[in-house]
């Protein structure tokens, strides 16, 4: 017979897996700190590798979580990142998940 | 005492927070957790609010230089009452600019990171605007009243566009993007408001004998040296804030 899940434990089971990844989180976490943010600060705050920051960006950006924007700058090719309103939702969403999961959530 | 077992070394594992601060690992998760992931990502976040106002709101040095540059233009209109000094002070806008610019790439040469504006941000540059707009105005206007060299319409009109249109324009450039068209629109309206303070300083004497000019005048003059004094404080506390920031960025890299 299987127990029926709690409300919160229901909430982390099913919580976004492009969000719950640790560097993907971190991302977003960034982007919505600031309007938009440059391909370099992300490297540089995040410490992770240009091939493994490509790729979960674009992971990201395949949800619909984020834009991209690339231009040149005195020929230099530079790419910034902007959260969009359903990234910013899915992460409060995640983030609700997670407090409400440990109790602390307002409900 | 021998080392843990492998069950307890198991159990401890498990019971220490991951980064969402949930007491254990959940499935799908791929990145060992600890403890401080979660202070990690707030303090992230907090860095990354911190940086970014150095695009926006924050230009440290560019202030500290600015203000003490507008105390020193204001010192030697006082004491040499020319009318270089006084021109000098639209030599301050497209100064002011460029060292915006180079502030920013200093301030940020770890990337670009743009502020989110805010309204109360928003509000407070547009009330400073308003209250530099009038001052501005009242010292043009306050010199050169009742001195016979009212220059014309014109001028005045263009005078008064440029006078209304520097601190607006810097204060738009403060809070977004700068860009050339921007610059070179500043550059054009100080030259355009240049015109009428020459005739109004042309005998090397800018004061009045009418003692209701001169209130108005030394008003100004008070308004001026106190947004100086304001923005050199403003730009030595950014400024010494940004090493901390420094420090911290390099801490969170070290961490992850």
């Amino acid at each position: 017979v299987t127990e029926p899940k709690s409300p919160a434990l229901s909430g982390l089971l099913d919580v976004d897996r492009v969000v719950h990844e640790p560097a993907r989180l971190a991302i977003l976490t960034v982007l919505a700190s600031a309007e938009e943010v440059q391909f370099k600060f992300l490297e540089e705050a995040l410490g992770l590798t240009r091939g493994n920051l490509s790729s979960h960006v674009s992971k990201l950006e395949e949800a619909g979580y984020l834009t991209v924007t690339k231009a040149f700058e005195e020929k230099v090719p530079v790419t910034s990142y902007r959260i969009t309103a359903r990234g910013r939702k899915a992460l409060e969403t995640y983030r609700a998940a997670m407090l409400q999961g440990l109790g602390r959530g307002k409900g | 005492m021998g080392g843990r077992s492998a069950r307890e070394q198991a159990r401890a594992r498990r019971t220490e927070l991951t980064q969402t601060s949930l007491q254990c690992k959940l499935t799908g998760m791929t990145v060992p957790a600890n403890a401080s992931e979660s202070t990690r990502l707030d303090e992230l976040a907090a860095v990354t609010k911190e940086y970014a106002t150095y695009s926006r709101t924050a230009y440290g040095f560019a202030f500290v230089v600015t203000g003490a540059a507008l105390l020193g233009t204001q010192t030697l209109d006082v004491v040499t009452r020319s009318l270089w000094a006084r021109l000098s002070y639209l030599l301050l806008a497209p100064v002011w600019l460029l060292l915006l610019t180079v502030a920013r790439r200093y301030y940020q040469r770890h990337g670009e990171v743009v502020e989110r504006e805010q309204r109360v941000i928003g509000r407070g540059w547009m009330l400073g605007c308003v209250y530099f707009v009038s001052a501005a105005e009242m010292f043009v206007l306050g010199s050169s009243y009742g001195r016979g060299s009212w220059p014309g319409p014109l001028p005045a009109m263009l005078a008064t566009f440029g006078i209304v249109a520097i601190p607006v324009l810097a204060a738009e450039v403060v809070r977004g993007k700068i860009d050339a068209a921007v610059t070179l629109t500043l550059i054009f309206t100080s030259m355009f408001a240049a015109f009428p303070l020459v005739p109004a300083a042309k005998d090397g004497e800018i004061d009045s004998l009418d003692p209701a000019i001169s209130i108005v005048r030394a008003g100004a003059m008070l308004t001026l040296s106190v947004f100086a004094i304001a923005i050199v404080v403003a730009g030595v506390r950014q400024h010494v804030r940004h090493r901390a920031l420094q420090r911290r960025l390099g801490a969170l890299n070290e961490r992850a």
